[in-house]
């Protein structure tokens, strides 16, 4: 049935979501234990759709967004794995870039670090160097 | 007891196990002693880079005309870190400054990170834009990193079966550090764990949560990282 224009956009949550594309794959939860290995197990995959779990381990998401050809960025920011930079908080974890650090970076720190990165590799690219 | 950021639920624990024994097969590595970090990177299609992110002069070059606030910045990020995974270039920048028996952990650490699939694609995701992972899941990432390192740099379980034929002594670990090419303090560490003074999953979390945390070097809240 076709949505209403003016009808709020309801935001499904993790679960249902991932429920919904299961169902459009027309995947049983068995046949994604199957095909993930049994990186997603039946059960935890049931737990997950009902909202008994709503923080899977991401590489659980990231096997499923490969068997069901969806965005992981998109299932990491349904989980709230992803969020703003402006929302860390002072002594948390920086988590833009992959360090082996001794002392978290401050935002700015982390920018100016990618940034550098990003300098690095335009270097490396034809007409860098 | 010092603050071990490397624990982890049994299930999350089992799936970087998986990942670490791929890439000991991968290259072949098993039995191999020291275990040999550089086929481990080959395999893994990783490179370490020749000119880093740590190279002085890739510092000056970048800093040129630009104003004395961006080096400081730079610069005092750098100095908070000691390995750098570009997932983009599939590179690892490593401080040369880091001692010799810990940078095959430290390398470890970078290519679990490349070998983990969800790690790998996430930290390609953040070069232009203003999001970041969750602090909650950035801090899992380096716990599962620590933990794929530790696992290969020991063989899985090849550690604890040479340690179990040594005396429980001090030089015990000493000895093995260097049959596996670890350092002191990571020998000492693992040989901890494998008599049951640590643990790798959760249940230690809430032992190591209760010590005092060491104090930092300098600004920002600090990483015990036992390599």
């Amino acid at each position: 049935m076709a949505k209403k224009s003016d009808e709020p956009e309801v935001k499904l949550t993790l679960g249902q979501y991932l429920a919904s594309i299961r169902e459009d794959r027309d995947l049983s939860q068995r046949d994604v234990e199957k095909a993930t290995g049994k990186v997603v197990s039946n059960a935890y995959l049931s737990q997950i759709e009902n909202g008994l779990i709503k923080k899977p381990n991401p590489n659980i998401l990231h096997a499923l967004a490969e068997l069901y050809a969806v965005s992981y960025e998109d299932l990491m920011e349904r989980a709230g794995y992803i969020v703003p930079t402006r929302s860390r908080s002072a002594g948390q974890r920086h988590g833009r870039i992959a360090t082996f650090a001794e002392h978290n970076l401050t935002d700015e720190e982390e920018a100016k670090l990618v940034e550098f990165l990003g300098y690095l590799r335009s270097r490396k690219k034809p007409g860098g160097e | 007891m010092k603050a071990d950021d490397s624990s982890l639920d049994p299930e999350d624990l089992r799936a970087v196990h998986a990942a670490a024994r791929r890439a000991l097969d991968r290259a072949s590595a098993w039995g191999v002693f020291p275990t040999p970090t550089p086929v481990i990177l080959e395999a893994a299609s990783l490179k370490i880079a020749p000119k880093s992110a740590f190279d002085p002069s890739r510092i000056t070059e970048y800093l040129i005309g630009k104003a004395e606030n961006a080096a400081i910045t730079l610069k005092s990020a750098i100095a908070k870190v000691f390995g750098i995974y570009d997932a983009s270039e599939q590179l690892i920048h490593i401080d040369d400054g880091v001692h010799k028996s810990k940078q095959n952990f430290l390398k470890l650490h970078e290519v679990g990170h490349h070998e983990l699939p969800a790690h790998r694609s996430a930290f390609r995701l953040f070069h232009d834009c203003e999001k970041t992972l969750d602090p909650e899941i950035s801090d899992l990432f380096e716990r599962e990193a620590n933990n794929f390192a530790r696992f290969v740099l020991f063989q899985g379980n090849g550690y604890a079966a040479m340690a179990a034929d040594h005396k429980l002594e001090l030089r015990t670990p000493m000895r093995l550090a260097g049959k596996f090419g670890a350092s002191m303090p990571l020998a000492a560490s693992s040989c901890a764990r494998i008599t049951g003074l640590v643990s790798s999953t959760s249940s230690s979390r809430s032992l190591a949560a209760s010590a005092p945390a060491p104090a930092p070097r300098s600004g920002g809240s600090r990483h015990h990282r036992p390599i």
